[in-house]
């Protein structure tokens, strides 16, 4: 049984009405990244080095955003290494 | 009969006797071919005719009694409708795009559980095809066409506004330029126009957008999403030449550039903004569901990884 990996949960801001969390999950065949916007202006870049893939998600303004980044990856889903920068 | 109706920078809406409903948009013009009605047994027939723009039609007496009576013609094709709604554009070209449409009552809430669908025929000298479903489409370029369903990703408020039509940039730009200055034909110097010139050449077909060309301020945030959905329905075979993004439609507002080894495909709204970045030699299919818009894209071949990208507020 594949294993659930959490690598990261990140808040950029100590208010708790703005947040910029971003997460990235192997859930059987497939790498899932999750990202959650509110506040404003915020921006968060996710790598995933076995893949070849980065993924980016902004938010314009003070519209809370959220994405779902799935990629299938079939038997060669890389564990790690996933770097995520949030600004 | 043969009435014409012919808008420019209006709008207009018909109520027949039967009941049927006939909103017409800017830029339109269609043709009552016939209309009938005995207001007792509710029966009649009715015939209409798109040249040129989009119209909303809802169902009246004729189509619910006797559907067989109801006829809409377009210059490429023939819809038999059945007791339904259903909007029809008409381009220059004579393309024909029809959408069946829900009919919901005032008020309506849930589309499922509100509202009814009922069915109309699209007809070619290739074949017929009978729409079902909310929302199905079919675009027919020629009368030769065969034609071809899709289930748009649309909601009702969304075709609602594709009824607000502006008109063709070219009409809006003489018609600034006639209110800006008193038009003397006078001053059209037909001479001053070189005919012969040709600068084909001094484009480079092998030049591919880079990371540094991109201008962010070049978004067009008002898509027409009649446009996105067509193009991808259709393809285009001139795209299937380029095998890193087959049929890659411009339309839908993807955005690419490709720098050394890598390609960055970027889409934004007036309020999110996404971009992946993947291996030039990467296969892949990508799935993109931003602001209720579904975009598909291939990277070079369909292979086995599938990217889904899905953003909400």
């Amino acid at each position: 049984m594949k294993t659930l990996f959490a690598l990261l949960l990140m808040t950029t801001s100590a208010f708790s009405q703005t947040v910029n969390n971003a997460t990235v999950n192997l859930q059987g065949t497939n790498l899932n990244v999750s990202i959650t916007q509110s506040g404003a202006n915020h921006s968060a870049v996710v790598t995933i080095t076995g893949v070849g893939a980065s993924f980016m998600g902004s938010q314009y303004g003070t519209v809370a955003q959220s994405y779902s980044f799935s990629v299938y990856c079939g038997t060669n889903c890389p564990v790690n290494p996933y770097i995520i920068n949030q600004y | 009969m043969n009435d014409i109706i012919t808008t420019a920078n209006s709008k207009t809406a018909i109520t027949f006797r039967d009941d049927t409903k006939v909103q017409i948009t800017e830029q339109s013009k269609l043709v009552i071919d016939t209309f009938v009605y005995d207001g007792e047994k509710k029966t009649g027939k009715l015939g209409i005719k798109m040249a040129l723009g989009t119209i909303k039609y809802a169902s009246g007496q004729i189509a619910k009694n006797d559907p067989q009576q109801v006829m809409v013609e377009t210059p490429t094709a023939t819809i038999g409708v059945r007791g339904t709604d259903f909007s029809g554009t008409v381009d220059e070209t004579g393309r024909s795009t029809i959408i069946l449409l829900p009919s919901c009552p005032t008020g309506w809430k849930n589309i499922d559980r509100d509202c009814i669908t009922g069915s109309i025929s699209v007809t070619t000298i290739m074949g017929t095809i009978l729409l079902t479903k909310p929302f199905e489409a079919v675009v027919v370029n020629t009368v030769i066409a065969q034609p071809k369903s899709a289930i748009l990703n649309l909601s009702l408020d969304q075709i609602n506004n594709m009824l607000i039509v502006t008109p063709p940039k070219e009409i809006r730009e003489e018609k600034t330029r006639q209110a800006t200055k008193g038009f003397n034909f006078l001053d059209e110097n037909a001479l001053d126009k070189d005919l012969l010139k040709y600068d084909g050449l001094d484009k480079n077909a092998l030049d591919k957008p880079t990371g540094l060309e991109r201008n962010y301020l070049d978004s067009d945030f008002l898509l027409n999403y009649l446009d996105i959905q067509s193009s991808q329905m259709l393809g285009n075979e001139l795209d299937e030449y380029n095998g890193l993004l087959p049929k890659y439609s411009k339309a839908t507002g993807l955005k690419y550039s490709v720098d050394d080894t890598t390609l960055t495909l970027y889409r934004e709204t007036y309020s999110s903004y996404f971009e992946l970045r993947v291996d030039t030699t990467r296969s892949l299919t990508l799935n993109i569901n931003q602001d209720n818009l579904a975009i598909k894209q291939v990277v070079n071949s369909p292979g086995s990884t599938t990217i889904t990208i899905n953003q909400s507020n």
